[in-house]
């Protein structure tokens, strides 16, 4: 071998050493900063004493173990005030703690809304109910070890409803659960009585250095405060750093933004984050639950294909996966599969206001549509429930009880013969409306996710089983799969723009155990709705569900929301088709803290323990 | 080497008798020659012919076109036939039983081996083999490997490349997919070969001032990138056939224009362009009839390579999810989807992935030997 072979060979391997070298991960540290959290001295009196474990062990202070999971989407803010999306508000969840929060109840079969930051119940001060004082917990503090205060609530929510500010969150904390007199008027700076509300007039204040008052407009109960003051855009934000990191004119800030840029005050601390590829977090010793949690490490990889989050399970890397449709075929009988309710119902908006296919106006037409979807067909290929409701499974009736709205009496009235499936009446609606119509033929556009493997199989199916029901001279279903931000859009364009779409899809995930105020998203008032089918007798119910005296009668309040969801449906605001399964492949090294999927804590992963983590 | 000296002995005694005029009574004039002359075509022809490798290639094209046209027709099931009952079934060629991609099998992981008996869930004879056994959790786990089409109730047919998650015919969908693509990548090309072709002889053959604002125009069309000028169009107008074939033609056109303009600058002051010219032959003849016909080679030439890149950059975009509208599929489609469940049903990939690699490689053969054959530095080796 000459010179010349030897030296290429050389810068060859020299090389592919190079290209491997940068093809290795790193994870950034965070740079150091002012407000860095500090290690809590293990002498602090501020944390609460460890809890026994299950197995009656003394649960470590750090931790013991790292629990590794993935996810598909990427993280933008940790801003609690302004986050947008499930697994920014995962984050924040993990990371701070709000006044009340859910937890398992005591024998773990069910969800209980108790006290976090918060010292007990909120106290009713009036008979009216429209004042309620919250006490703070004495014993809750940031992760830094600094104590958590009424001041630092007043802080936090006069900043989320900032008028300068106009973070995201500050509408739904104004007005939800609970309505505080004046916050929205002052968020959106409207007139109340002839003057705009300033932050005196808004229905917070400090009573003490532990308690804060809570005025509302209207009459509450104390669930109702407490799960207002459960969301996670209540959880609090660090005064000095949110100030230093706000701009000159006070309009924007960049708390969240990076890990060492917000302060922590859940079970866990950030660790590290890499964007688009992992966030970790760290067990939070001055946690005040700090007692219910095991495992020492959290790490969340950001990982969009499902495929290689499948191989990495089966390679040991990832605790646990959630199985898509095609992925459940190799573990369906496999017993680490674990199944829960999904809170989505797939359902197809109808453009009712399309003048180009005027017929969609007509109830006949959208009811031939409805009856004439095999939601079993569809539901078996997809490995799903048929639906022809619109409340999933998931919604309860009752948080005390656990109980399905489903399975309550005023869920359970909706006849599920066939699955709403009959082709025959649907022929018969589908002549009489386009008689009614004076068409001869029908041709409509379905648009949808391209992206989403379900969605796709559910409109090619349709594609080919509506012409062949109604006929292929009398219907034509055109399909316009676009990626799902753009599908969305154009579904939500129609606010604007009515001949945006004919049809749809469609789900929502929104209040599981208030199905009351979950049938917010359905109505005339909501800014993102899909649908566009109107009605001032639902959003009369679902003010009477949410705000009138009526509510507190939880039969009353059942009544309305059943009527409700039979005015949708009635009116096939939307065509409902599948609920879907959620399949989870669990490593055995975890061990759950209970047995069974529970609402809003899920499968408690956090409580888990991870037995044969290095 | 010898040379003639004037005093060399040998020549001094040579007498005026010794010489004799030679062919005298001949007419001396150039000989016709015996063979036939060879074109620059002809020459081409020949030279590509010699290129075993490019002749392989277009036999393969041929066969490809030859299954787009006529594939889809060779069974009984329609592109969008669909059956929820069999879906993703495995490819199953009759004579094939010994080969486990192509003899209908598949193996089903991860079940309980307690329910092997079950005939309900397992029709006797779907079992072909129990592989993998393991305890999970307490419970006796194994692999099977089983004839699908007997476990899902359809043990007499053949679907000659499987079905995919409707139940649709595979085969039919494979070849009906190449034909569109095939469609798409021929029209995108010829289109924009033609816009190309016309905007590069008006800025070639004029020059000047019209060169310099068609060529500057072309520039800044070039200057976007390209993915997002086709995302954009496609997203404006549709993802119809049409509008896929002018995403593919919105900035391609200017590489063309960009060669036949240069073809021009250096045909369009040659003596014969000169004499035609003299002799008031109109601008469009000398362009078309005089001058383009040089750059017929280039042309073919970068046709050819152009089309296996439209071929990618439609399946690119069915990737992206703007790929043809369904149920019509095409071979980006069909891999856009495959790639999705690559490990449950890797056949869905198989066949679609082997065709685009063939047809690429067989494309990029054939252009790459025309290019050869018609390049004039390479004429008469």
């Amino acid at each position: 071998m000459n010179s010349k072979r030897i030296l290429s060979l050389i810068l060859a391997v020299v090389m592919s050493a190079a290209i491997m070298a940068g093809c290795a991960q790193q994870t950034v540290e965070p740079e150091e900063s002012p407000f860095a959290p500090t290690e809590t001295p293990a002498t602090t009196t501020d944390a609460p004493e460890p809890a026994p474990s299950e197995a009656g062990e003394e649960v470590s202070k750090t931790g013991k173990g790292t629990l590794t999971f993935a996810r598909t989407e990427s993280i933008a803010t940790l801003n609690p005030h302004m986050y947008t999306s499930d697994i920014e508000s995962c984050c924040i969840e993990y990371t701070g703690a709000a006044l009340y929060g859910y937890f398992y109840n005591e024998d773990k079969t069910g969800v209980s809304l108790r006290a976090c930051l918060a010292d007990g119940e909120p106290v009713k001060m009036n008979d009216d109910g429209t004042v309620w004082q919250i006490k703070v917990n004495p014993d809750a503090c940031w992760a830094n070890g600094e104590a958590i205060n009424a001041d630092t609530f007043m802080y936090s929510f006069k900043m989320l409803l900032d008028p300068k500010l106009v973070n995201g969150r500050g509408g739904a904390f104004a007005e939800d659960y609970i309505k505080i007199l004046n916050a929205k008027a002052y968020y959106t700076q409207t007139e109340v009585d002839g003057a705009v509300p300033t932050w005196e007039d808004v229905g917070i204040k400090k009573v003490d250095d532990m308690t804060l008052e809570i005025t509302t407009s209207i009459a509450q109960d104390a669930t109702e405060v407490m799960s207002h003051f459960a969301y996670a855009w209540t959880v609090p934000v660090y005064e000095e750093m949110y100030e230093a990191l706000m701009n000159a004119d006070r309009t924007a800030t960049t708390y969240g933004t990076e890990i060492d840029k917000v302060v922590c005050s859940g079970a866990f601390t950030y660790n590290a984050w890499e964007r688009d590829a992992e966030i970790s977090f760290k067990k939070n010793p001055a946690y005040i639950n700090q007692g219910i949690i095991q495992i020492e490490n959290l790490v969340m990889k950001i990982i969009p294909d499902r495929g290689t989050q499948l191989q990495m399970f089966e390679a040991g890397e990832l605790d646990y996966v959630e199985l898509n449709s095609s992925q459940f075929k190799d573990y369906e009988e496999d017993p680490r599969v674990l199944y829960s309710p999904s809170i989505y119902v797939k359902y197809m908006p109808v453009n009712v206001n399309n003048p180009d296919t005027p017929i969609l106006s007509d109830v006949n037409f959208r009811k031939a549509l409805f009856l004439a979807v095999d939601r079993e067909s569809i539901a078996k290929l997809l490995n799903a429930k048929p639906a022809n409701y619109l409340l999933s499974t998931r919604f309860i009736a009752d948080v005390t009880t656990g109980e399905s709205y489903r399975n309550s009496k005023q869920g359970s009235a909706i006849p599920d013969d066939y699955c709403g499936y009959d082709p025959e009446q649907a022929v018969k609606l589908f002549e009489q409306a386009l008689t009614d119509a004076g068409q001869d033929k029908v041709v409509l556009t379905l648009t949808y996710r391209n992206d989403d493997a379900d969605m796709t199989a559910i409109a090619e199916t349709l594609q080919s089983s509506w012409p062949s029901i109604f006929g292929a001279d009398r219907f034509e279903l055109i399909l316009n799969g676009l990626p799902t931000s753009q599908s969305n859009e154009q579904i939500r364009a129609a606010k604007t723009d009515a001949t945006s779409f004919d049809l749809g899809f469609a789900g929502w995930s929104t209040n599981e155990l208030a199905p009351w105020n979950g049938l917010k998203v359905y109505g005339s008032a909501w800014a993102n709705r899909y649908d566009t089918f109107t009605s001032e007798r639902y959003d009369e119910l679902w003010t009477l569900a949410n705000s009138s005296e009526e509510r507190f009668d939880h039969e009353k309040r059942l009544d309305y929301v059943a009527e409700m969801e039979s005015i949708w449906l009635d009116n096939v605001s939307g065509i409902p088709v599948i609920e879907l399964i959620d399949k989870t492949l669990k490593a055995d090294r975890v061990q759950l803290a209970a047995d069974q999927w529970v609402n809003r804590v899920g499968f408690g992963w956090i409580y888990a323990s991870v037995t044969d983590a290095d | 080497m010898r040379t003639f000296e004037h005093a060399a002995p040998e020549y001094s005694s040579l007498q005026k008798e010794d010489f004799k005029l030679h062919e005298r009574d001949d007419a001396i004039h150039d000989a016709k020659f015996e063979t036939k002359s060879v074109g620059f075509f002809k020459d081409a022809m020949l030279r590509f012919g010699k290129n075993t490798a490019s002749i392989i290639a277009f036999i393969i094209i041929c066969i490809i076109a030859f299954f787009s046209i006529l594939g889809p027709m060779m069974n009984e099931y329609g592109y969008n036939d669909q059956d929820l009952n069999r879906a993703n079934l495995p490819a199953r060629i009759p004579g094939c039983e010994k080969i486990n991609l192509l003899n209908g099998s598949t193996v089903l992981k991860n079940r309980r081996k307690d329910n092997l008996t079950d005939t309900e869930k397992y029709p006797e004879g779907c079992i072909l083999e129990i592989t993998n056994e393991s305890v999970v959790n307490g419970v006796k786990m194994c692999d099977v490997r089983i004839d699908t089409y007997i476990y899902s109730g359809y043990g007499d047919d053949y679907f000659w490349f499987g079905t995919d998650y409707l139940g649709r015919d595979l085969w039919t969908r494979v070849w009906r997919g190449c034909r569109i693509s095939l469609i798409i990548a021929f029209a995108a090309v010829l289109t924009n070969v033609g816009f190309g072709v016309i905007y590069g002889s008006i800025a070639g053959y004029y020059g000047g001032m019209v060169d310099m604002v068609m060529m500057r125009i072309a520039e800044i069309i070039q200057a976007f990138p390209n993915i997002v000028v086709m995302t954009l169009f496609i997203m404006y107008f549709g993802n119809g056939l049409f509008a896929i074939i002018m995403a593919l033609v919105v900035r391609d056109w200017v590489g063309t224009a960009t060669l036949i303009r240069a073809q021009f600058y250096r045909f369009k002051d040659s003596e014969y362009v000169l004499a035609a010219r003299t002799l008031g032959t109109k601008d469009r003849t000398l362009i078309f009839r005089h001058i383009l016909p040089n750059a017929i080679g280039p042309i073919v030439t970068r046709t050819m390579i152009a089309i296996p890149s439209a071929i990618f950059a439609e399946s690119f975009l069915a990737y992206i999810g703007l790929g043809i509208r369904a149920p019509e599929a095409s071979l980006g489609v069909l891999l856009s989807h495959a790639q999705t469940v690559l490990l449950q049903y890797p056949y869905q990939t198989v066949f679609p992935a082997a065709l685009i690699s063939v047809l690429m490689i067989s494309f990029n053969l054939f252009g790459n030997g025309l290019r050869d054959a018609f390049d004039p530095t390479q004429r008469g080796t």
